[in-house]
């Protein structure tokens, strides 16, 4: 169906439409695979995730799965990998490392892009407990610089792994990589400094994926941040994306603002970085 | 669809920027958002002083039928609303349906020593009873559900991580319902329909504070009978305010 100018987004809503049938791209910038211990999520598999996108009209979802974030990143990796190729066109794949084993990082990089097909980067300090500025992550900012990819960090403020202002210093030292910081630091006061060091640095991008961020949170991030660095994402299977989409299409923001965060920004990081066409 | 949402609130916030504040801005937003009523508080009764807070909330209301009060109770321990009787005496002659307990931040327990006299005349006249997750532990929940079966207990603020022990408390109590300003576990509403039915899920928003529109997404985008929708949008609610007795103590 063609886009149509100045969408009545409340309308959309309320009639439960999939959103691709109403022409917004969406690409779901931070997303998951599989279950967790600490707390059951109903059918986590890749073939449900597929449906529920189809029925929210979601185009793809760029996933890392569960045991990639920490438990056993390399079982994790081909985890991501099995389900990229399972459904063609609909995941992009995140890598992951395990930084307790600094030489093990760069070749476990090596095999998940050039052999397992993922080409994205995924990272999550908190659950590995290790600092985004510690010298093992030193392999993955060269890799990414190399392979001009883009690196998702999970970003918390007041952590002492990964609060938003550890990654000024390597926004700075890599220019080349971009960094997306995943929850927008987490909380209001994490917003507060992702949306400063996204305003400084163009190769910080902040995303929207988080369970009780306000309405009027996502309008201050996108208005001050500007929607061509904000990207939707959902935690998805973590979180129910249906909240993470009232949340967006529900704002004050403009259509346009609306349709760059839901996926058109997301989709031309992907085809600079040449991992869209 | 009519939507009537549980979880709302009037007044200033201290700690975050909200999208408004006063009656007016609440009616805009509502108009806005497709909200045709809601159940609201006062963040005064939670933030400042619960008596004042309620009382500002009735003169802030006034007139606006679409706006339902929702009072801000403490338990009778230091008389701060008079004794149990004397309270509900006051939510009678106010027409009070349905009220809300804050015992973390306002520093009681809801255990039977302290808040036993006051479920027990709520629950004699089938009052509905809200708590954010954040202010009540689930064995908390699961004993005044148990004690107190009259009550219909609401738990707002959910959480997503929440799905074990709140599918153990919907199978264990009847009169326990979930609100959707938070229940944002992927599927978590799927899954509640499908073991419990759609009678124990009610609208909520968590306005001001909290985002509105990831609710009533999760309301729209849902794949169920009409019925069910409608049961959850505010048909459930309704239900549960007309239950409760308020006639029969006016003075």
């Amino acid at each position: 169906m063609k886009a149509i100018a100045n969408l009545d987004w409340m309308a959309l809503v309320r009639a439960g439409t999939p959103l691709n049938q109403a022409g917004i791209r969406v690409i779901d910038a931070h997303a998951h695979l599989g279950g967790y211990y600490n707390f059951y999520i109903p059918r986590p598999d890749a073939q449900t995730m597929v449906q529920v996108m189809d029925r929210l009209g979601v185009e793809k979802a760029c996933i890392s799965s569960i045991p990639a974030c920490g438990a056993d990143v390399p079982r994790g990796n081909e985890m991501t990998a099995a389900a990229v190729s399972a459904f063609p066109g609909r995941f992009i794949g995140y890598a992951s490392v395990n930084p307790h084993y600094p030489d093990r990082v760069r070749p476990e990089l090596e095999r998940a892009f050039d052999k397992l097909g993922l080409s994205l980067i995924k990272l999550h300090p908190t659950i590995v407990e290790y600092p985004v500025t510690g010298p093992a992550y030193e392999p993955v900012w060269r890799f990414a610089s190399e392979r001009k990819t883009v690196v998702l960090s999970h970003s918390w403020t007041g952590t002492s792994t990964c609060a938003p202002k550890q990654f000024e210093p390597l926004a700075k030292a890599h220019p080349d990589v971009v960094f997306l910081l995943g929850h927008s630091g987490g909380t209001p006061a994490g917003y507060v400094e992702s949306i400063a060091l996204a305003q400084k640095y163009p190769n910080i991008y902040l995303d929207l994926c988080r369970s009780e961020m306000s309405s009027t949170w996502v309008e201050r991030i996108v208005t001050e941040v500007g929607p061509d660095s904000v990207l939707w994402g959902t935690d998805f299977p973590f979180l129910e994306p249906r909240y993470l989409i009232g949340r967006l299409a529900c704002t004050t923001l403009s259509d346009q603002a609306k349709r760059q965060v839901f996926g058109e920004s997301m989709a031309a990081l992907l085809r600079r970085r040449g991992v869209l066409s | 669809m009519i939507l009537f949402d549980v979880n709302c609130a009037i007044g200033p916030w201290p700690s975050d920027r909200v999208r408004y504040e006063t009656v007016e801005g609440l009616l805009a937003e509502m108009e806005r958002l497709g909200i045709d009523r809601a159940l609201v508080s006062h963040t005064l009764a939670r933030t400042y002083d619960p008596v004042q807070g309620n009382q500002i909330l009735m003169q802030e209301i006034a007139g606006h039928k679409q706006l339902i009060p929702c009072w801000t109770l403490l338990p009778p321990s230091c008389g701060e609303m008079g004794g149990v009787e004397s309270t509900l005496g006051d939510l009678a002659q106010a027409g009070i349906r349905a009220v809300r307990l804050y015992p973390q931040e306002h520093t009681f327990s809801l255990a039977d020593w302290q808040c036993g006299d006051l479920f027990a005349a709520l629950a004699e006249r089938r009052y509905v009873v809200l708590f954010d997750l954040a202010q009540a532990n689930w064995s908390e929940i699961e004993h005044i559900c148990q004690t107190y079966p009259e009550l219909a207990v609401i738990v707002t603020w959910v959480g997503y991580r929440q799905l074990r022990p709140l599918f153990a408390l919907l199978q264990r109590c009847s009169n326990l319902y979930c609100d959707l300003s938070n229940l944002s576990t992927y599927l978590g509403v799927e899954e509640v329909l499908s073991r419990f039915g759609s009678e124990r899920l009610v609208f909520g928003t968590g306005l001001p504070i909290a985002d509105p529109g990831g609710p009533i997404a999760r309301v729209f985008y849902t794949d169920a009978p009409a019925a069910d929708i409608a049961a959850i949008a505010h048909g459930n609610i309704e239900q549960l305010l007309a239950c409760v007795q308020v006639e029969e103590v006016v003075p």
